[in-house]
């Protein structure tokens, strides 16, 4: 069940009435209609791989009270070994074994050997990497001490299943979202306004942003061979706000649907093309992500610490993962490892965290070295999401060596000249919006608070954009994560 | 709570209010107008085979034969009315030969321009639009319409007339991507024909050979056909040399298979409907405009032929 489909817009109110009205003096039956609700969610796109989900949930849930209850540091060990390689197993099997095996062969072939290795003909089931990466965390946190083995099945499983942040995350902690499941909840209408307000917004990028801007960046990436280097830039310059309006505009999605529900889901954007500079993208972009791959990966490794060679090689191991994690394709490896480059030089001159608040706090515009140091990190991006988009790594390369070509000069072959003239002048407007608000946690959460009349009207006029724009119910991007 | 339903109730009245003539009013009556999509293509060739008369040479298939035949051509040279009704091969066989058989007349000749293997069900997303566009298709997809899309249609309809009421004469008709709705008179569709050919393609698109059930199904048709004193035709669709080239033993086989078991003559060889590589413009089988005159000539002379034999 898509966020931006029918289907869920008359799934939702149904879950919120049951949720406030019926099962609203009972926190264990808020809890199962929670997790009844994620699994008729899940089960909408493939009832099948809800049996995974399930033996995903009960696997984690088993392994962390055996840990707990272990009395030898060599049990605990052993149980949590288990649920890693069985996690980890699973999601190598759906994710990353065709390409393991082709890579493989690739790799013999060159060396003129032939090898028949079968692959697999399986689908990747929807939010894998999300919710293993959940399980993942909490078997972790158990196992280093830092929290408790949730004992309350139910409790467990809605903190790994709900359905708000299933398919694409954010990707939860246990000492973020359990303490909420287990705590009652109470109506707060601020909380559900604001989250209805960020539903709103996340529909907007997703349908006006996302899916104008999918159309031109996809008819430009398919046909990169025929296209001068100028209109090739303007594909990139699309699916720059085409990622980003899908993957935050889902992500708004999420964190306005479980705040309807009384639960504050892990902030995931916070405008991460206003950024100075890269490292400062970064910790806006995919928050969750980062800062999963940071306390998972990067910590344990050694961190920041143990000199500079120890800080560049944990740098670059986590930046390529989380590439990987993106996809089995050498194009996110790639992607992974260009991002890894751009960062380096602050990480070895110490300067990665030079810009931690909002750029231009408190003032309408950026001062002319903050304005360089975005549109130069922005251009940045841009580039790197060449590789991200490409079929493969020769796609990219051909794409990028016509951009470094003289045709970057011509004037773009604009497929629908004044269509993309649109979503060009649409994406100026959202830019601006986002600029405005770029203080708050969305765009338009503080917007007109003193005038209903004119917060009203922009409602309005954001629902009528979505419904012009709104086409079918394009699948969200990072589902396929 | 109290507050939020309440406030919720009133939001949703000013909307209503406010988009109420999105759902319920028509853009000048005519929404139908607007829709640019090419499925919607079905209302004027349904319209158009009801209007003419036989002996009428109608042409069904998939995408070949609406992108790739130029009907005007072939009935200054037959002096046959024709109508071209093929447009999409997501319709499946099935749909395509079911909508043809309450339409035919004594004397009418129909030519079945069908895609290699085409499958016999309708694809859901284009069967979605099919009826959404053009309702009467029901009956030629022997399917009932739920509730929920009666009633939805109409509204779904109306958003994308909408839509396209805004939108369309802000854009331009220059792509060589969008696919649209214009067609000429005779259900040809010219919205393609002054698009720039791409340098490239990728038309190495490998088949797959099956036991095609089509045949079956063609069999049966000809029958009803036979019953209404129509004849029925059938000749491969065009393809690139490099799509031919990698399927030349696929096709083969198929092509035996036709020989041994297709009641249907056949009027050519797939050879025959064999193309330059830089006569296509986007897929396997969409001919540009230059294609298109070729394949019309063969086709000419192979009707002629036809004809002749049958004096």
């Amino acid at each position: 069940m898509l966020f931006n489909s029918v289907n869920f817009a008359i799934f939702l109110p149904i879950v919120f009435i049951l949720y406030w009205f019926v099962t609203n003096r009972n926190l264990k039956a808020q809890n199962i209609l929670l997790l009844l609700a994620s699994y008729f969610f899940y089960a909408c796109w493939d009832y099948r791989f809800l049996f995974l989900l399930i033996f995903s949930t009960f696997l984690d849930y088993f392994t962390g009270l055996r840990m707990e209850r272990s009395k030898s540091q060599k049990f605990k060990k052993m149980w949590f070994w288990i649920s890693i390689v069985v996690n980890l197993g699973f999601l190598g099997l759906f994710k990353y074994y065709n390409f393991f095996i082709t890579s493989f062969v690739d790799v013999l072939s060159n060396f003129g050997l032939n090898a028949n290795l079968g692959t697999l003909q399986i689908i990747l089931p929807v939010g894998i990497s999300f919710y293993t990466f959940h399980g993942l965390s909490y078997v972790i946190d158990i196992y280093k001490s830092r929290i408790k083995a949730e004992a309350n099945y139910i409790d467990y499983a809605v903190f790994v299943s709900f359905f708000p942040l299933l398919v694409a995350g954010p990707i939860e902690r246990a000492t973020h979202l359990l303490p909420q499941i287990k705590k009652k909840r109470v109506f707060n209408y601020v909380q559900a306004v604001d989250g209805l307000r960020q539903i709103l917004w996340g529909l907007f990028k997703k349908i006006v942003i996302a899916d104008s801007c999918a159309e031109f960046a996809n008819q430009i990436f398919n046909n990169s061979d025929n296209l001068n280097g100028s209109t090739l830039v303007l594909g990139a310059i699309f699916f720059t706000f085409q990622i980003y309006g899908d993957f935050s505009g889902y992500s708004d999605i999420a964190l306005g649907t479980g705040r309807l529900f009384g639960i504050d889901l892990l902030k995931n954007f916070s405008f991460p093309y206003f950024s100075r500079d890269i490292a400062e993208f970064w910790r806006r972009w995919h928050i969750s992500l980062s800062t999963w791959f940071r306390d998972y990966l990067y910590i344990p490794l050694g961190g920041s610490k143990g000199g500079m060679w120890v800080k560049i090689r944990n740098t670059l191991i986590i930046f390529l993962v989380s590439g990987f994690w993106h996809g089995a394709n050498w194009t996110f490896i790639a992607w992974g490892l260009l991002n890894a480059l751009y960062i380096m030089p602050s990480i070895i001159f110490n300067t990665n965290r030079n810009n931690l608040d909002i750029v231009a706090k408190g003032k309408y515009f950026p001062s002319f070295k903050e304005l360089c140091q975005m549109i130069l990190t922005f251009s940045l991006t841009v580039f790197a999401w060449i590789f991200f988009r490409a079929s493969d790594l020769q796609h990219a390369l051909r794409y990028i060596t016509k951009i470094f070509s003289k045709s970057v000069f011509e004037i773009p072959i604009y497929f629908n000249r004044f269509a993309s003239l649109i979503v060009l002048f649409v994406i100026g407007i959202f830019l601006i919006i986002e600029w405005q608000g770029r203080e708050n946690n969305f765009a338009i959460e503080r917007i007109f608070t003193k005038n209903l009349l004119l917060r009203w009207l922009s409602y309005i006029l954001i629902i009528l954009a979505i419904i012009v724009s709104f086409g079918k119910a394009e699948s969200f991007v990072y589902f396929q994560f | 709570m109290g507050r939020f339903i309440l406030r919720l109730l009133l939001f949703s009245i000013v909307l209503i209010v406010f988009l109420a003539p999105l759902f319920f009013f028509r853009i000048g009556g005519e929404r139908l107008k607007y829709i640019d999509n090419p499925v919607a293509a079905i209302i004027d060739k349904h319209e158009r085979i009801k209007k003419i008369n036989s002996p009428r040479l109608i042409i069904t298939g998939g995408s070949n034969a609406f992108y790739g035949i130029n009907s005007a051509k072939l009935r200054d040279s037959l002096n046959l009315d024709v109508c071209n009704m093929a447009l999409f091969a997501g319709f499946g066989l099935d749909f395509m030969l079911n909508e043809l058989k309450d339409e035919l007349k004594s004397n009418d000749i129909v030519l079945l321009s069908i895609e290699y293997f085409l499958p016999s069900r309708i694809n859901p997303k284009a069967e979605e639009q099919l009826i959404r566009y053009y309702p009467n298709s029901i009956k030629y997809l022997n399917k009932d319409i739920s509730t929920k899309e009666k009633l939805l249609n109409p509204i779904k309809l109306n958003i994308e007339s909408v839509q396209n009421f805004v939108l369309k004469p802000l854009t331009s008709k220059s792509s060589i991507f969008i696919q649209t709705r214009l067609t000429n008179e005779y259900g040809d569709a010219i919205g393609n024909l002054n698009f720039k050919n791409p340098a490239h393609s990728d038309f190495a698109v490998k088949f797959e050979y099956k036991d095609w059930e089509g045949i079956a199904k063609l069999n049966q048709f000809l029958e009803i056909a036979a019953l209404k004193n129509v004849k029925v035709l059938f000749v491969f669709p065009p393809i690139p040399e490099v799509t031919y080239n990698i399927n030349k033993d696929i096709i083969a086989r198929l092509e035996a298979d036709l020989k041994s078991r297709l009641k249907i003559q056949v009027l050519c060889t797939p050879q025959d409907m064999v193309f330059d590589d830089n006569l296509f413009f986007d897929t396997e089988y969409h001919l540009n405009k230059f294609g298109r005159e070729l394949r019309t000539n063969k086709l000419i002379e192979m009707i002629k032929d036809f004809q002749m034999s049958l004096l």
